[in-house]
């Protein structure tokens, strides 16, 4: 492993990355990829249709950074529940990017099937929820109400049982 | 990538469930009011604790008792029976929103769920021998205990273990009191103390009054069922326990712990003596009497029984953290994060 050749990497606009073999196995796609094409087919460059050059730079960031975390470590992390807010220092200043740089890197991390950053990147989103009203969550991002007043006031009552 | 600027929107459902499952159910409910989509996506969530905390790995415990008998009355086990209404159905027909057309009234369904549980023998063998050891009479219900208040078990006609508790009242007493507590605990533990317990039923609430109109109106009422079931057997099929109940709620054989209706005991009233039988009450104003209380079932809202299961779990994950590394071992399973 330690004289794999480094991988190439075709991004949705055309441009060309070069990232090292243990790099670009934090995605369970490519890894995956490697192991059902086999060395010789990664001498090409492997298209990444659904990722453009600026989110892949970025997201090949985390995983350079990340890249002597243990494998597994998120494998059966089924709850997330436990540490919402969580976020390791450098994964903070990491995801600090406009939200549509937000979501483009979750939806890359979940097309790459990197899952401790879609992980972080969700963390991320729950943490601008957290602590708002619904009104102020339409407003930062952007949702429309398409409910009625009515509608909202039926909804809201229908969930007192929670108020304990 | 694509002319419109991405947006929360652009995930999809399963990110955003992901996005949302971080949240407690207490913060998360208030949330659905934000959009439909909102709504539907959290209403799953929701939904899908509710089918995880009737699973759980929580069992009820249930001390039911006459205040002077407190010491002496044993606890039980209960079995879980079902939750009528609640499946992993989201849509269509037969799932639990198949009448509502819009948003509205849906999560009103799910806080109108009770999920049922029978505190018998069942219940009991699960958790090791020493539980056996109490007092199982063999005896017919109707043989009274030489102490008044004490319950007694007797074999139903299916075998299952009847619960049973005898209530007295002088000539002058409106009601007798009746507490019932019921907790959870997690099977395979060792009991902690019993106050750090999960308690469905908090201290102080579980003393209820029990009425001697109510007393007599049910024990009027069951016995007018049985009577009618007499003539035409095919009834009986339809047993009091086990009839499908689209309105707990609103069972007025059940007596609530409390005024939200969230934990509550449906029972079975026999007047002892058959005095109440065919009259009216006002002839007994002064006349004492003692009623058997058969416990059929342990009722629960779900959406409570869910509540106190969240509680339990952030607070055994806030204990492991500091668990030595014995109980390490032993918690394994049940907390992923170590």
């Amino acid at each position: 492993m330690s004289s794999s050749k480094p991988l190439t990497l075709s991004s949705s606009d055309g441009e060309e990355i070069l990232v090292d073999r243990e790099v670009a196995e934090r995605s369970i796609l490519i890894k995956n990829m490697v192991g059902d094409l086999g060395e010789e087919a990664m001498e090409e460059p492997i298209p990444i249709p659904n990722v453009n050059a600026a989110v892949l730079k970025k997201v090949i960031e985390w995983c350079i950074h990340h890249k002597h975390d243990p494998p597994s470590a998120n494998e059966d992390d089924s709850d997330s529940r436990k540490k919402s807010t969580d976020i390791e220092e450098w994964d903070q200043k990491f995801m600090q990017v406009d939200q549509e740089m937000l979501f483009e890197i979750i939806l890359a991390a979940n097309y790459l099937d990197i899952k401790a950053l879609l992980d972080v990147g969700c963390k991320t989103v729950a943490n601008m929820i957290k602590g708002k009203s619904p009104e102020e969550i339409r407003k930062t991002f952007n949702i429309q109400n398409d409910f009625t007043p009515e509608e909202e006031d039926q909804i809201r009552r229908e969930n007192e049982w929670a108020e304990e | 990538m694509s002319p419109d600027a991405l947006c929360l929107y652009s995930l999809p459902n399963e990110i955003l469930v992901s996005i949302l499952s971080g949240f407690e159910t207490q913060t998360l409910l208030p949330l659905a009011v934000v959009s439909r989509r909102f709504h539907s996506i959290i209403l799953r969530i929701i939904h899908f604790r509710l089918l995880l905390a009737v699973v759980s790995d929580y069992k009820v415990f249930l001390e039911a008792y006459h205040p002077s008998t407190r010491h002496s009355d044993p606890s039980l086990f209960c079995s879980y029976l079902g939750t009528d209404g609640l499946s992993a159905k989201h849509e269509g027909e037969g799932s639990l929103y198949e009448d509502c057309a819009s948003e509205k009234g849906r999560f009103a369904k799910l806080g109108a769920l009770y999920s049922r549980f029978s505190p018998d023998r069942l219940g009991m063998q699960g958790l090791g021998g020493s539980l056996l050891g109490w007092r199982v009479a063999t005896g017919a219900p109707d043989q009274a205990t030489p102490n008044p208040t004490q319950p007694s078990y007797a074999e139903g006609d299916d075998g299952s273990m009847k619960v049973l508790h005898n209530l007295n009242l002088d000539a002058d007493e409106l009601f007798v009191q009746f507490c019932a507590y019921a907790t959870l605990i997690k099977v395979g533990e060792r009991r902690a103390s019993f106050f750090s317990e999960p308690k469905l039923v908090q201290s102080g609430q579980g003393v209820m009054r029990v009425w001697k109109q109510w007393l007599q109106d049910r024990a009027c009422a069951l016995w007018e069922q049985e009577q009618g079931q007499d003539q035409t057997p095919e009834v009986r099929l339809d047993r009091p326990s086990t009839t499908s109940c689209p309105s707990i709620g609103s069972d007025k054989n059940i007596l609530w712990t409390d005024y939200r209706k969230n934990v509550g005991l449906r029972v079975a009233v026999r007047d002892r003596e058959g005095l109440c039988y065919g009259k009216a009450a006002f002839e007994l104003d002064d006349v004492p009497m003692s009623f058997s209380l058969e416990i059929q079932e342990l009722v629960v809202r779900t959406t409570h029984l869910m509540l106190v299961v969240e509680t339990a779990t952030k607070d055994t994950r806030k204990r492991s953290g500091k668990a030595l590394v014995f109980g390490r071992f032993a918690s394994v399973s049940s907390s992923p994060e170590i």
